[in-house]
């Protein structure tokens, strides 16, 4: 773990909530975006980093150190994220009844559409996006960790709590999927 | 088609975690296959796509917004730790055991040094239960000792006995002060500390915490009415099932006041969000108070004998500084002018309202939407102690301005939190 986070972490448990703020800054917009991709929706999202900085500063104290701070906070906002994303899903299909279309959730419009970018482009990315909704909150989540984030399987395995084997399992069958689901939208 | 496991070592390829041996079999694997090579080629697309999908930003408030939620959770983690080391709770169970029975035997073994100290003054004092007769009032040097050896030496005994008495050699030194009858500290003095009462603690001051279906008995107008009478104001935490449908129930035992519900209190209610809700006046005496908790009691009577009971417990402390800082938030006044007394400090005048406000203000009473009489006004507003401007709330100023005009001696402010139960 940097020192700087060890530094603000110690300063936060004396009971100096400006300390946790510098926290916040630093982690904030990279938390949002990745737990963005596993909801869906911004306002879902902001609620999820929101009760995620908020619980952890609940727990500070439980915070051992031996990981580091933000994948500590990963943990937590994942969890949540893929919480509320089930409990949707669970909505969603008793709302459809027997319509069948269960899994197809509603592109997000809010946050992508980048004036000047080429259509084509958009075109290809509102594409990958709903690919990627489709995915399973846990298939997304590891290639979220992965591609997104950049993180290596040891890490992905830490925030997940599940062994490194299942990373990559879950890693290969996620992009197979993805790939798959891509497949169909390209013909 | 390429076999499963071909696949497996494609995708663990893009992740770019092979050991060095799979390395070489995806190497050679790409040489020799054209479609394992373009199916790479798409897993490496898929990956580099989404690698480079565009970032979104937070709102640029959101970090101010949630330290703000955060200071209530901070004042209630220091109200816990009030008095206490923050690593203290870091100690494992057995280091607070350990400290527990060091303390215990320290105790003891201060405690059995006094006893074994007192003791044989004790025991002196019950051998001569009797005060002396005659006290020392000076040291003498023994007396010659006077031996009749026989008869024929009567002359030289008379002789000795009609010898003056060797010279008394006085002892200028204080003597003990004789102890009156009846003392505890006969033939004890010096009188020691009394030693029972260092060890004496006095319990902790437990705010009354009382069932809201009893209130109308009297040990509970008892405790309130004790409570309300010495305090400058008053903090009620009242715990229900149903935040909303208690709310109502509430509302209905303030009948007598003008409830003034703000906006969002409205449309929380109308949507039956979960919401904690705030009460808030400063126009009851002790008495009304109670005669308004009294008369829930009763409605909570009814509505049990139904099965409909809503309230539980009432928990009634002193108004403390740190709920005149939460209340100054929700309300948004300075703190100081909360505690003015009666008559007292105006409203702060150095911290004027901003212009949108004033605007908004002045707007509501053109409309006639505000009034401004003096009535029995309680403020009733969703306890959300991050609300970005409650001057904004036309509620909100409109009780502002009748509480600034109608503080009087005798009258408390009655701060009540509603809860539910479970938090």
């Amino acid at each position: 773990m940097p020192n700087d986070d060890r530094k603000l972490i110690a300063e936060c448990l004396k009971g100096r909530t400006a300390a946790y703020g510098e926290l916040v800054r630093r982690y904030q917009d990279r938390l949002f975006n990745t737990v963005l991709r596993l909801v869906d929706n911004s306002d879902d999202a902001l609620d999820v980093v929101q009760e995620a900085f908020l619980s952890a500063y609940q727990s500070l104290e439980t915070f051992k150190g031996d990981a580091q701070f933000f994948t500590w906070m990963y943990r937590i906002a994942m969890n949540a994220a893929i919480s509320l994303k089930r409990k949707r899903r669970v909505v969603l299909s008793i709302e459809s009844g027997s319509k069948g279309d269960l899994s197809i959730d509603p592109v997000d419009e809010s946050t992508f559409n980048q004036p000047g970018e080429s259509l084509e482009k958009q075109e290809e990315e509102a594409q990958l996006q709903q690919a990627l909704q489709r995915l399973s909150p846990d298939h997304r989540a590891v290639l979220i960790l992965k591609d997104i984030e950049g993180e290596k399987y040891e890490t992905i395995a830490e925030i997940m709590e599940i062994p490194i084997g299942t990373v990559r399992s879950r890693l290969h069958r996620a992009r197979m999927e993805l790939r798959d689901l891509m497949q169909k939208n390209e013909k | 088609m390429l076999p499963d496991r071909v696949y497996q070592l494609l995708t663990a390829a893009v992740d770019g975690e092979l050991t060095d041996r799979e390395q070489r079999a995806v190497n050679k694997l790409l040489r020799e296959s054209v479609e394992a090579r373009e199916f790479y080629e798409k897993l490496k697309g898929d990956a580099h796509a989404l690698r480079n999908l565009p970032r979104a930003q937070l709102p640029p408030h959101f970090g101010t917004q949630l330290l703000q939620k955060l200071a209530p959770v901070y004042r209630a983690n220091a109200n816990e730790t009030d008095g206490r080391n923050v690593f203290s709770r870091r100690l494992p169970v057995w280091a607070n055991l350990a400290a527990a029975a060091a303390v215990l035997l320290a105790i003891s073994a201060g405690t059995y040094l006094v006893m074994s100290q007192n003791e044989p003054e004790r025991s002196v004092a019950k051998n001569n239960p009797t005060k002396p007769e005659n006290p020392p009032t000076a040291k003498q040097p023994e007396s010659p000792v006077i031996v009749q050896k026989s008869s024929d030496q009567n002359g030289k005994t008379a002789e000795l006995l009609s010898n003056p008495r060797p010279e008394i050699i006085a002892d200028n030194r204080e003597s003990p002060k004789a102890v009156e009858p009846g003392s505890n500290d006969a033939l004890t003095a010096p009188p020691r500390p009394a030693y029972d009462q260092l060890f004496k603690v006095d319990p902790p001051k437990l705010p009354p915490i009382l069932t809201v279906r009893e209130l109308d008995q009297d040990a509970s107008r008892q405790k309130l009415m004790e409570l309300l009478k010495k305090s400058d104001g008053v903090h009620l935490d009242l715990f229900c099932k149903d935040t909303n449908r208690a709310c109502e129930r509430l509302q209905e035992a303030f009948r007598g006041q003008r409830l003034l519900i703000d906006a969002v209190a409205q449309e929380r209610l109308q949507r039956k969000l979960k919401t904690h809700y705030v009460f808030y006046c400063e126009c009851l005496t002790a008495e009304e108070i109670y005669v308004i908790l009294k008369a829930l009691a009763i409605e909570e009577q009814k509505a049990e004998a139904k099965r409909e009971g809503q309230f539980d417990k009432l928990v009634a402390n002193p108004l403390s500084p740190n709920s005149v800082k939460t209340l100054s938030m929700l309300l948004g006044v300075d703190p100081k002018w909360l505690q003015s007394k009666p008559g007292g400090a105006k409203r702060d005048t150095s911290k004027p309202i901003s212009d949108s406000t004033a605007d908004s203000l002045s707007k509501s009473l053109k409309s006639g939407s505000a009034s401004l009489r003096t009535d029995k006004i309680v403020l009733v507003l969703p306890y959300n102690p991050i609300r970005p401007n409650p001057l904004a709330s036309k509620e909100v100023l409109q009780f502002l301005d009748s509480v600034q005009k109608d503080r009087r001696p005798g009258r408390i402010p009655l701060l009540l939190v509603l809860r539910t139960a479970e938090n």
